[in-house]
């Protein structure tokens, strides 16, 4: 780790791993993760919306569980695996999550969407079976005012059925 | 919101802690899984020089069963291996039932026992924003002498509403505390002085872990929590209840109330009111009463103050009630 002075304040060279890719940021002590994904590394998908752990428009994933990257600072994401919505697709292909959300409308103005993703995939990383009890409290710090909650657990719902299908046709 | 600027220090060992403490001299703040100090932080409530992680320290994220059955929970364990680690356990239930309510998935996920227990005050006139604190006096919680929640109040009423000190204090739980290269431990409900401005007497001393004793036979106990929304919020009310049950009599009871004063709050004079008289629902109707008596919250946050009075008869009531008819079971 490299320490600079610019103007009195101490700045770092620290490495993030974000969606399997290494970057090399400069930061300051105090920047949360969430600034540094939207502002320094252009990951514009996180959303930042309240900035105080209330809303989860921020949600992110760090080594597969779902954390806010408004109060997480960035520096204690060294060392870690971050996944952001930006790291779902791959080579342009939406996972399944992706595709039921649009095919179920379960987005509107799209704002909670990102952080509604990132906590139904820590959900499933945890959770492979969850009941709808289950999804309810998974998404419970993820505040979407369009009010399209039905929407969105029928969508989690399908793909749970889904996967779980697709694992017994096995 | 930026936060305000501060130095960041990760110490990996107690010993290295110690020594940055001591360095530091009294310029520091600690912060743990940090749900709780960054959005005091963003909102200027705090302003550290110097902030000290304790992430780092492998010997404090662990929980411990140890061979005389005592159970150890490190400063940094987070809620949610909590909430996993005492699912289906039945003496301990009140900390599954607690941990499993605190904030949302995220919070969980992040913030600590030891955060969680160590958290501040809070109150509807101090956790505002900065232009708020720029335009109106301070009260006694931000170095002022005005109270806004209560009038021509002397001292700070600000509400203490962490969820797993009322589990652990039901459930006799210990802290243990590093003072100055000594370890010392220290029953929780001591750790609180009631005074909203300042809520902690630890001093300088670094919480390190909690030590729970073997559960003793018949213990069991649950946590029930009133809030506005069932998710996310702060209990504005709550009740633990621990219970030691012997020859179907209660042998011992311990109530402990959170959300209702600046410190959990612990019911006095129970034990001997219910000694050798029969299990009815009158009698605990008679105990929800006493614990209704001793709860005194203040309009300081969400919701009104009657109703939160009234549910926490209620949830007493409904929480003893529960823990007897489901003990045969």
């Amino acid at each position: 780790m490299t320490v600079m002075i610019n103007k009195g304040v101490k700045k770092r060279l620290i490495t993030l791993n974000i969606n399997d890719r290494d970057y090399h940021v400069i930061i300051d002590d105090r920047d949360t993760l969430l600034y540094i994904l939207r502002d320094k590394l252009m990951l514009t998908g996180t959303k930042d919306a309240c900035g105080v752990g209330e809303c989860g428009a921020c949600t992110v994933l760090v080594d597969g569980k779902a954390v806010l990257s408004c109060l997480m600072l960035a520096i204690d994401g060294q060392g870690k695996k971050i996944t952001t919505v930006e790291g779902l697709a791959k080579d342009g292909k939406l996972t399944d999550l992706q595709k039921a959300f649009i095919q179920y409308g379960a987005i509107q103005c799209g704002y909670c969407t990102s952080g509604m993703l990132m906590s139904v995939v820590g959900l499933f990383n945890t959770n492979p079976n969850p009941t709808k009890n289950d999804i309810k409290k998974a998404i419970e710090g993820n505040i979407c005012r369009c009010t399209g909650y039905n929407k969105i657990i029928d969508a989690i719902e399908a793909v749970k059925d889904k996967r779980l299908k697709d694992k017994n046709d096995r | 919101m930026q936060l305000p600027h501060f130095k960041y220090h990760a110490p990996r060992s107690i010993n290295t802690l110690n020594a940055l403490i001591e360095k530091m001299k009294g310029q520091a703040i600690i912060m743990a899984g940090g749900t709780e100090l960054i959005p005091r932080m963003k909102m200027r409530l705090i302003q550290p020089e110097n902030l000290i992680s304790i992430l780092k320290i492998k010997e404090l994220e662990h929980i411990k069963i140890k061979k005389d059955k005592k159970i150890e929970i490190g400063a940094t364990v987070r809620i949610d291996n909590l909430v996993n680690f005492f699912k289906e356990n039945r003496p301990f239930n009140a900390i599954f039932q607690a941990a499993n309510m605190v904030g949302s998935q995220q919070i969980r996920n992040m913030a600590t026992i030891g955060g969680n227990i160590l958290q501040n005050t809070r109150c509807k006139y101090y956790n505002r924003t900065l232009q708020w604190q720029n335009i109106m006096p301070p009260c006694h919680k931000r170095g002022g002498n005005i109270c806004y929640a209560v009038k021509n109040s002397k001292r700070c009423f600000a509400v203490y509403q962490g969820d797993m000190a009322a589990p652990l204090i039901v459930l006799n739980g210990k802290g243990e505390f590093l003072f100055d290269k000594n370890f010392i431990q220290k029953p929780l409900e001591d750790i609180f002085t009631g005074n909203g401005a300042m809520p902690f007497n630890v001093g300088k001393g670094v919480l390190i872990k909690f030590i729970l004793p073997q559960p003793e036979d018949g213990l069991i106990s649950t946590y029930k929590k009133y809030r506005i929304r069932d998710g996310m919020d702060f209990p504005i009310a709550g009740v633990a209840v621990a219970i030691k049950i012997k020859n179907k009599k209660i042998d011992d009871i311990k109530i402990c109330l959170t959300g209702v004063s600046s410190a959990p709050v612990v019911i006095k004079d129970i034990k001997d009111f219910i000694s050798e008289k029969k299990l009815t629902d009158k009698l605990i109707h008679e105990i929800s009463e006493i614990v209704y008596n001793q709860a005194h919250p203040v309009e300081n946050t969400d919701g009104d103050i009657n109703k939160r009075r009234y549910m926490i008869k209620q949830m007493t009531f409904e929480a003893i009630k529960e823990l007897i008819d489901g003990y045969d079971k």
